[in-house]
């Protein structure tokens, strides 16, 4: 049996794209259609409005919440090509808009915070960004991928730092290189790693036949593997494996009856959290042979009164 | 309350969908319409949004807009529950440390002894629920509460069962006297109408409504003394029949694995002794006494008087130990299989629940299915963790996969670390929760460290009982990460001394360097240093980073001006102008703090500081604006021209001095 903990209303005036709760689980961010971005504090049951940042011009897609070493740090993505990264001092306000893309910011992601700050976002004029604070100068350098995808980049995801090479102990290998996930419509799954001032493509993944919705890099748990979920337009969610982050094996986890939008892990990345068309969160985990089952899923509401769940022996 | 974060599923290709374990959960209301998105929260907490994923084109004016917060109910969290976790974590420790002695000597009778010890603690805690049971007067709680206690009933039944099966010692391996125990203890029935029987010991006991039935629960039991007992109580005990009935029940071998026969000798003296029965029952003396041919039938194990009793029962395995009894009382455990399908088919009712299959596969040996049953049950997983976990180092586990790989091991893991990061959850049982998954490396510990980092911190009790948790298991990095967090936290609400502070516990550079420029900061723009106490006696910890080392020295400048001590006060500003650490948004700061002490009645800056000073102005000339660079330069001159003549006039006498 689930409890609805409480229920949030969140005002806003369009449609929401997405909803992202911060390293502890007490601050919710929301963005919409209505071009505004919301945080909210959830304490105990209750809720209240934090914020209610203006600052974009087009709907806002995304927002990714920052690792609280640095502080309460918000960054969104809009249609209006803009990223903007928020920060809370006393209040929220504006720390800085990067504006280097020419058509809308699909997606973004932080970097593992080992790294430092670091934001990579992905647009639909095909490039990605990575754009680094450098703590010194208190400026935000930019690296660009220029058509990283052709159409455009829907989806990008960090590699754990702890596994970023899986063949060094990750613990005491610093150098590990950065690596990162990117789905776009041209079908494909890139991987990319950084080499001296560049990024360059260090596998492309072809198994989706439509534009890839959203990819997500598994947290590492430490073992000598690396984990990848897709989904794609083609209704099929993928989990490609990897001992080396070199050579991937994909496995399908499911093929579903609409398009999926949106796979995510959970924190220890043992179930992914699968939602789409379909109107429904499923939830999945690997069974003892290898094999993905889904174990339990949370459906739409049609108005009844919830069904209960308990059952006793 | 299924887990939504459930056990590692186990699943074979036996015709079971797999499908039918996915359990659905409908919302409450209508929402969602239009498309669906989740966010992890942690652990058994997400929250549901409705998530669109094109702008829409029209602005629509029933738009979705509530976001679910959504947490699966745990039961375990119960506080009437908790002793049991807490208590079964004790247990579970003890039993991981017997396992390590295991390794190098058997340590079965320990195994044994922690088996009882999870065995009693659900005991009592059937007992603490009884108790609340009876004190309770609402019915939604009520329910609760008695749904509880058949879960721990059925637990303690299954685990008593598998521990005979498993982790006892039995000698010969003949499992018929701990089998009729079991049945005994778990499904005690007609007990007290025979004792009250005894006890008023009046001839013409089957008067009373009882009295057949429970005789012959005597007989199923295997409590055979005491069924002819009541017998004797029977008016008619002294007619042919009931003699000839107690004769055959006195006469009935019982095997002992110490009696000096061996098993074939023993199979052979019985099965004469039952022919004899059958013999009797088919020279229809007893065709009068229907009871009494029942009997007889019933102790020469006729399927049809099993069947016809069955009724009596509620479920088959109450019946298991009279069959086993009375057809093949020389079985070895691993022998019931036949058994139990027999009992189970016994009548007509077909009983089919989660206990059912689970008795059945313990008896069929199948431990496979047992843990997939178990597995199902609604107590979070508390059951089949404990259970695999025991059975895994009692040795008596071994599971493979489909490709014949065994996987008991990763199985084991897998339940704890489910169990592990579950109790995480909880506000207080995070502690427990640690320690199971610190006893599963290495994933548990790195599950460990996701969970723990990512634990709200919000007073500083909380934080240094974290750190303290983190470092029994050599978390060293989760004691760091969260100590610059908070000195990210309180640096953020402006506690910029709270933030060095965090920042010197945490031992990062980079966090210092954050808090002490913060500082310095402040400083420039409010005259405010922090935490003064704390950076004068900070001592080594100043070195890790430049910026902090500067703040520590500055403060030190501070406290030395507010002594009077002047002249080491000039000289530590010298020196920190001098060395050119100060960051650029400082230096103005730094040079007019050397004006009240060029102005003060005793030099205290010597020429040759003086002219340092004048260098340093001259070479920042972005720290200060004019009219304030102005005003250094006409103190600095004076002072030059003061201490100029009062150090040739020392040079002087100095060097007179030698040439005397």
């Amino acid at each position: 049996m689930i409890t609805v903990l409480n229920t949030i209303d969140t005002g806003h005036e369009d449609m929401i794209h997405d909803a992202e709760l911060d390293y502890y689980g007490l601050k919710l961010a929301t963005c919409s259609s209505d071009n505004s971005v919301k945080i909210y504090d959830i304490k105990s049951g209750t809720q209240t409005l934090a914020a209610d940042l203006k600052g974009h011009f087009g709907p806002v897609w995304q927002v990714a919440w920052a690792h609280p070493k640095y502080g309460n740090l918000l960054a969104s993505c809009s249609y209006d090509r803009k990223v903007i990264i928020w920060k809370e001092s006393g209040e929220w306000t504006k720390l800085y808009e990067y504006t280097g893309h020419e058509s809308s910011v699909n997606s973004i992601a932080w970097a593992p915070a080992e790294y430092g700050l670091i934001l990579a976002c992905c647009s639909s004029d095909g490039s990605v960004s990575i754009i680094t604070y450098a703590q010194d100068t208190g400026n935000w350098e930019v690296k660009k991928i220029p058509g990283a995808h052709a159409i455009g980049v829907n989806s990008i995801s960090w590699c754990p730092a702890i596994s970023a090479d899986l063949n060094l102990d990750p613990l005491s290998n610093k150098e590990a290189p950065k690596r990162i996930v990117t789905g776009g419509c041209d079908n494909l799954i890139k991987i990319w790693r950084e080499q001296g001032e560049q990024w360059v493509e260090e596998n492309r993944l072809e198994m989706h036949m439509d534009w890839v919705r959203d990819v997500a890099w598994a947290p590492s748990l430490g073992l000598q593997r690396s984990m990848i979920a897709s989904c794609s337009q083609d209704k099929r969610v993928v989990i490609w494996t990897s001992d080396d982050n070199v050579s991937w094996t994909p496995t399908i986890l499911n093929t579903f009856d609409d398009v999926v939008w949106s796979v995510s892990w959970s924190l220890t990345g043992n179930i992914l959290a699968v939602s789409g068309g379909d109107n429904k969160v499923s939830l999945w985990r690997e069974g003892t042979d290898g094999q993905w089952l889904c174990i339990s899923e949370v459906a739409k509401g049609l108005g009844q009164t919830p069904n209960d769940e308990r059952s006793t022996l | 309350m299924n887990n939504l974060n459930m056990d590692l599923v186990l699943f074979r290709g036996n015709g079971r969908e797999p499908a039918s374990n996915v359990k659905t959960f409908i919302l409450p209301d209508k929402c969602f319409e239009k498309g669906v998105g989740c966010a992890w929260r942690n652990g058994n907490k997400f929250a549901i949004y409705p998530r669109s994923q094109t702008p829409s084109k029209t602005a629509s004016t029933d738009v979705d807009n509530k976001i679910l917060n959504i947490r699966q109910d745990v039961l375990l969290f119960t506080s009437i529950l908790r002793k049991l976790v807490n208590e079964s974590n004790g247990t579970y420790l003890l039993l991981q440390k017997a396992a390590e002695t295991a390794k190098t000597t058997d340590n079965q009778v320990e195994f044994l002894k922690l088996s009882r010890q999870y065995r009693s603690i659900i005991r009592v805690c059937i007992e603490n629920l009884q108790e609340a049971l009876s004190r309770v007067q609402d019915g939604v709680e009520k329910n609760n509460l008695l749904s509880y206690i058949t879960i721990l009933y059925s637990i303690e039944c299954i685990w008593h069962l598998c521990e005979i099966l498993y982790i006892d010692n039995i000698p010969g391996d003949i499992v018929l006297p701990y089998l009729l125990e079991w049945v005994r203890f778990h499904f005690p029935c007609h007990e007290q109408t025979a004792s009250h029987l005894l006890e008023a010991c009046e001839r013409g006991s089957e008067d009373h409504q009882d009295y057949w039935i429970t005789v012959i629960g005597m007989v199923v039991q295997g409590r055979v003394d005491v069924a002819r007992a009541l017998m004797k109580l029977h008016s008619a005990a002294e007619t042919n029949e009931f003699k000839l009935v107690d004769n055959s029940l006195r006469s009935m071998p019982v095997y002992s694995v110490y009696g000096g026969i061996s098993t074939g000798e023993f199979t052979i003296t019985w099965k004469h002794w039952q022919a004899e029965c059958r013999s009797k029952l088919s020279s229809g003396v007893l065709s009068n006494e229907p009871k009494l041919e029942l009997i007889m039938r019933l102790i020469t194990g006729d399927f049809g008087a099993f069947s016809s009793i069955r009724g009596d029962y509620t479920s088959w395995y109450d019946l298991l130990g009279g069959w086993v009894m009375y057809t093949a009382p020389w079985a070895r455990r691993h022998e019931l299989a036949s058994a139990s399908a027999a009992c189970a088919e016994l009548g007509d009712a077909l009983s089919n629940s989660r206990l059912d299959r689970a008795i059945r596969a313990l008896l069929d040996g199948d431990l496979y299915q047992v843990i997939h049953e178990i597995q199902q049950m609604s107590d979070n997983g508390w059951f089949v963790t404990h259970l695999t976990d025991i059975l895994y180092h009692c040795g008596k586990l071994r599971i493979l996969d489909k490709h014949q790989t065994d996987v008991t091991n990763r199985l084991r893991d897998s339940l704890i670390l489910d169990y592990g990061s579950l109790l995480m959850e909880h506000k207080s049982l995070w502690t427990v929760g640690l320690s199971y998954l610190a006893s599963c490396p290495p994933e548990g510990l790195r599950r460990a460290e996701l969970i723990l980092e990512r634990m709200p911190l919000k007073t500083e009790a909380k934080v240094m009982r974290v750190m303290a948790e983190a470092k029994k298991y050599g978390l060293v990095d989760v004691g760091v990460s969260a100590c610059v967090c908070q000195c990210a936290v309180q640096g953020g609400v402006g506690r910029l001394g709270a933030g060095v502070a965090w920042a010197v516990r945490a031992r990062s550079g980079a966090a210092a360097g954050r808090a002490a420029h913060a500082a310095l900061r402040r400083y420039v723009r409010a005259r405010r240093l922090p935490a003064e106490d704390l950076l004068l006696a900070a001592g080594p910890a100043l070195l890790l980073h430049d910026t902090l080392l500067f703040l520590g020295k500055y403060c030190d400048f501070h406290r030395l001006y507010k002594d009077r001590e002047f002249k080491k006060a000039a000289q530590l500003l010298v020196s920190l102008i001098t060395s050119k650490i100060a960051p650029d948004y400082f230096w103005e700061t730094l040079l007019l703090d050397t004006l009240p002490l060029l102005e003060s009645d005793e030099p205290v800056f010597s020429s040759s500081d003086t002219y340092e000073i004048m260098l340093c102005l001259e070479l920042k000339p972005a720290g200060l604006d004019s009219e304030k660079a102005d005003l250094l330069r006409l103190a600095l001159a004076r002072n030059l021209a003061r201490t100029v003549l009062s150090e040739g006039g020392e040079n002087k006498q100095t060097e007179d001095g030698k040439t005397t």
